[in-house]
């Protein structure tokens, strides 16, 4: 394999103390420290998230993970997944105060460590106007890549979401959505069909549902009529479940093209141009899912490593991977997708 | 319903029995053409969708929803179109095209002339547009 563009590496933050370092505010900071008794116990708090969960001290160290990092991999997206979390927090406030201290200690940590090291800044989707000033506040920072996010059950192509859509679209910042967790839960992330609870595996089995609401959602509501210079990149829903959505949507809307008339095309034309899939090693990777990734426009399939919750190694995870489509899921595809913001900093100077 | 045939042309009628919107059906030179009245003046089609081959002037004549911008609705009745009863592809009367467009085939469509009170059907398949 040449070159390897990372879609999705996740940086992680050691403890509560290392983040509240950037939380400016002293009030902010002692409200974050005490709001494990203020949040429901089933809650997920930003202590937990960042101690709870016992990953390889490797994946906390942004100078560690960039030495883990092979020379094949040209850049590398930095998805802080804990701030993914925040789907599930009852305070908007608080989510938008954590986004902006991961953001900070990601910017001051992490992207001085390695110049293949590209920021998607985290923002609380809860608020899109309180998500589009933490765009504002570090748009300007030419490491910044792209925007990622949780999904809430506010589905993607609501008006509520146009703040954040306008400011990554004038930025030329793809938005990455990923899993918070906390999917299926009753007090926000986005719904599972039929009421839980559940096993932690079936919910991981059900997570193409909110990707599948979610497409469907962005497409017939316009949303890339609306934002033509708008991407949205799937990680962690898999992708094999895609094509026969799609196939359905064309269905659809051949039939029902009088209800969304801003449409101007099929559904899958507007996923081939807009929508990104994140190949990753907890993909199901089996020859079967790969045939299915043929029925994809090509432009659909980028890599992402998902370290350290994966294991990096992006051979392995493209070993099946149709040979047409192999260079483009490594690399070309994330390429083009990140365009807007590659060309402007430090991709690729680790290659020369 | 039969056709009458005088020279290259067909006569389906006298104006006054074509009730506006709603198809009548004949047999012109062994096809099943529907021909139709409406605001916009008569209209003739053959009677076969180009999709799954549903009898499709049974379908509704109608104006129809114009490119518009994401939530908002543009409704006109300018170009009638009609809608296939089997799954509502939508194709313009004056020139059987897909509306959206959905498909790339395309509704036949035949001239249609009235003269003296009277309505023809010219045979030749018209692809215009």
């Amino acid at each position: 394999m040449t070159t390897v563009f990372d879609a999705e590496l996740h940086p992680l933050i050691a403890g509560r103390e290392e983040l509240l370092g950037y939380v400016e505010d002293p009030s902010w900071r002692e409200r974050l420290r005490s709001s494990e008794f203020a949040l429901p116990p089933a809650t997920p708090h930003p202590g937990a998230q960042l101690e709870g969960r016992p990953v390889d001290e490797a994946a906390t160290s942004a100078n560690a993970t960039a030495a883990r990092l092979g020379a094949e991999v040209e850049a590398a997206l930095l998805v802080p997944a804990q701030a993914m979390a925040t789907a599930g927090w009852l305070s908007h406030t608080m989510s938008a105060v954590f986004c902006a201290a991961v953001n900070d200690l990601l910017v001051a940590e992490w992207l001085p460590a390695d110049p293949r090291f590209r920021l998607a800044l985290a923002v609380a989707p809860h608020d899109g106007i309180a998500a589009a000033e933490e765009i504002e506040r570090l748009a300007g920072n030419p490491a910044v890549t792209a925007v990622c996010m949780p999904l809430i059950a506010v589905n993607m192509g609501q008006r509520h979401y146009h703040p954040i859509y306008a400011a990554a679209e004038r930025h030329g910042l793809p938005v990455v959505v990923h899993p918070g967790g906390f999917e299926g839960s009753v007090i926000g992330p986005a719904a599972l069909g039929g009421i839980g609870p559940r096993s932690p595996e079936e919910t991981f089995t059900l997570l193409p549902q909110v990707a599948t609401a979610n497409v469907a959602s962005l497409v017939f509501d316009g949303v890339f009529e609306r934002f033509p210079g708008l991407r949205v990149v799937f990680a962690g829903f898999g992708f094999s479940w895609a094509p026969p959505v799609l196939w359905r949507a064309d269905s659809e809307w051949r039939g029902l093209r009088v209800e969304v008339p801003w449409l101007t095309r099929p559904p899958s034309e507007y996923v081939g141009d807009h929508l990104r899939f994140v190949v990753d090693s907890a993909c199901e990777l089996r020859p079967e899912a790969w045939r299915v990734a043929a029925m994809l426009p090509s432009t659909a399939l980028i890599y992402g490593s998902d370290l350290p919750f994966g294991d990096g190694d992006a051979e392995r995870v493209l070993d099946g991977a149709p040979a047409d489509l192999r260079e483009r899921i490594a690399a070309d595809n994330a390429r083009e997708t990140f365009a807007a913001r590659v060309g402007t900093a430090a991709v690729g100077e680790a290659a020369v | 319903m039969t056709a009458t045939a005088t020279a290259e042309r067909h006569s389906v009628g006298a104006v006054e029995e074509f009730e506006e919107g709603r198809f009548r059906v004949f047999e012109v030179a062994g096809r099943p053409i529907g021909v139709v009245r409406t605001g916009e003046g008569f209209f003739a089609v053959r009677n076969r969708c180009p999709h799954q081959g549903a009898e499709i002037c049974g379908g509704r004549v109608s104006g129809t929803m114009l490119a518009s911008a994401p939530g908002r609705y543009r409704y006109s009745d300018a170009e009638p179109v009609l809608a296939c009863p089997w799954h509502r592809w939508e194709f313009r009367l004056h020139d059987g095209a897909s509306v959206g467009p959905v498909t790339n085939k395309r509704l036949v469509t035949y001239e249609v002339e009235v003269e003296d009170g009277e309505v023809y059907v010219k045979l030749r398949a018209r692809r215009k547009g």
